[in-house]
């Protein structure tokens, strides 16, 4: 619905519009701003421009609306993090499951962990550095299997000539429910 | 599919993929529209933390709902009406949804509570035009705006800075489209009045 024309009787200077008391009529505030959003009715519109082009008071009205909104536009905003909020998503995302899947909320609970927090922080990096970040991913994998591997040779190093005995003369068996048994091997 | 790749493709075509299940095409929309619903969700409630876990909230029940945006709107209408919805429930259950707290003199939701509104006005009329025209940023506007009782302020912003048409804001907000005309009408009288009672405190400081 479209609003119509409606008009108001307060009297003002430099108003050619008159009333059927012959006092100067204008534009009431709501059909003002119907005009000045391009919401009244063509035939209401005519009618509104044509007052404007008379009435001095309205139309000084009508261009302070315009410039509210104008001015309203151009309000400074905050810097955002986008990368930021991508991440925090993307974490709730993979708690709350799939697409389409009903359940309860758990941005807030995301948002207390991850926010301002390093995991946010790293979370955000990962996804802005993505190929960086597998490469790193994967190095640091190679390199703890690596640092494992040298670990264990090391330990085996350690074992005595009577450990060695020892373990090369037994060897374990699995028997039911009974669990490990350690079994002397007679023959060496 | 390469992250630089998404940001060729549309809204419409990034959601269709979201539906199916790509969190990565989500993460492009979350990418391109979180600036503007951040802030008009920080202009409708004045607090940059509570104007983040509003729109990250909305995201996520955007996501959750994703498979049932049809491609007929834009996505971005789409996410913006979950986001009011979701931060005109909050001002419900806050008790901040009335329109009988309207008062000049009620202190700013900006973080900035009571400071007054500073005008770079030297001289004024009592015209509107010398009170908007005389201003020198849009930043003593914004403030104004901030001050303005919740029902006003969200039919204002809808309007002003969304650009959204009455029928479009009567459909996100859920009344006729006559309350929009009229809650729009009583926010402009608001911010002129108030940032004419500041022009004449100026002039008489």
């Amino acid at each position: 619905m479209r609003a119509g024309a409606a008009w108001c009787m307060k009297p003002t200077v430099g108003c050619n519009t008159r009333g059927r008391d012959g006092a100067p009529s204008h534009l009431d505030d709501e059909s003002l701003g119907a005009y000045v959003d391009g919401e009244l009715h063509a035939w209401a519109e005519q009618a509104a421009a044509d007052h404007l082009r008379t009435c001095s008071a309205c139309r000084v009205a009508a261009e302070a609306i315009a410039a509210l909104g104008s001015a309203a536009r151009r309000s400074e905003s905050p810097e955002w993090d986008v990368e930021a909020m991508v991440a925090l998503v993307d974490a709730g995302i993979s708690e709350t499951g799939a697409v389409g899947m009903a359940c309860e909320s758990r941005g807030s609970m995301a948002e207390g962990m991850l926010r301002g927090s390093w995991a946010g922080r790293v979370i955000g990096w990962v996804r802005s550095h993505r190929r960086f970040a597998l490469g790193l991913g994967i190095a640091l994998i190679v390199l703890a299997v690596s640092v494992l591997g040298v670990a264990g040779t090391a330990y085996r190093r350690e074992l005595t000539a009577e450990d060695r005995l020892l373990v090369d003369s037994h060897y374990i068996v699995r028997s039911g429910n009974v669990g490990a048994l350690l079994v002397s091997y007679p023959g060496r | 599919m390469v992250g630089s790749e998404w940001a060729y493709m549309s809204d419409g075509d990034l959601a269709g993929r979201a539906a199916s299940g790509s969190q990565d095409a989500y993460s492009e929309l979350v990418r391109r529209h979180s600036t503007k619903l951040l802030n008009l969700a920080w202009r409708m409630i004045g607090s940059e933390d509570a104007a983040w876990d509003a729109v990250q909230e909305a995201l996520l029940a955007g996501w959750r709902g994703i498979s049932n945006f049809r491609g007929e709107a834009e996505f971005y209408s789409w996410i913006r009406r979950i986001l009011v919805n979701a931060i005109m429930g909050q001002f419900r259950k806050e008790g901040r949804n009335r329109a009988g707290t309207v008062s000049l003199d009620m202190p700013a939701d900006s973080g900035e509570p009571g400071e007054p509104l500073h005008l770079q006005v030297e001289d004024a009329g009592s015209d509107p035009q010398d009170v908007v025209g005389r201003i020198e940023t849009a930043r003593e506007i914004a403030k104004a705006v901030a001050r303005l009782p919740d029902i006003y302020k969200t039919v204002f912003l809808l309007r002003e800075t969304e650009l959204m048409s009455y029928s479009e804001i009567a459909g996100v907000l859920g009344i006729a489209e006559g309350t929009v005309k009229s809650r729009l009408s009583m926010a402009r009288r608001i911010l002129r009045e108030t940032l004419g009672e500041e022009v004449k405190a100026a002039r008489f400081a």
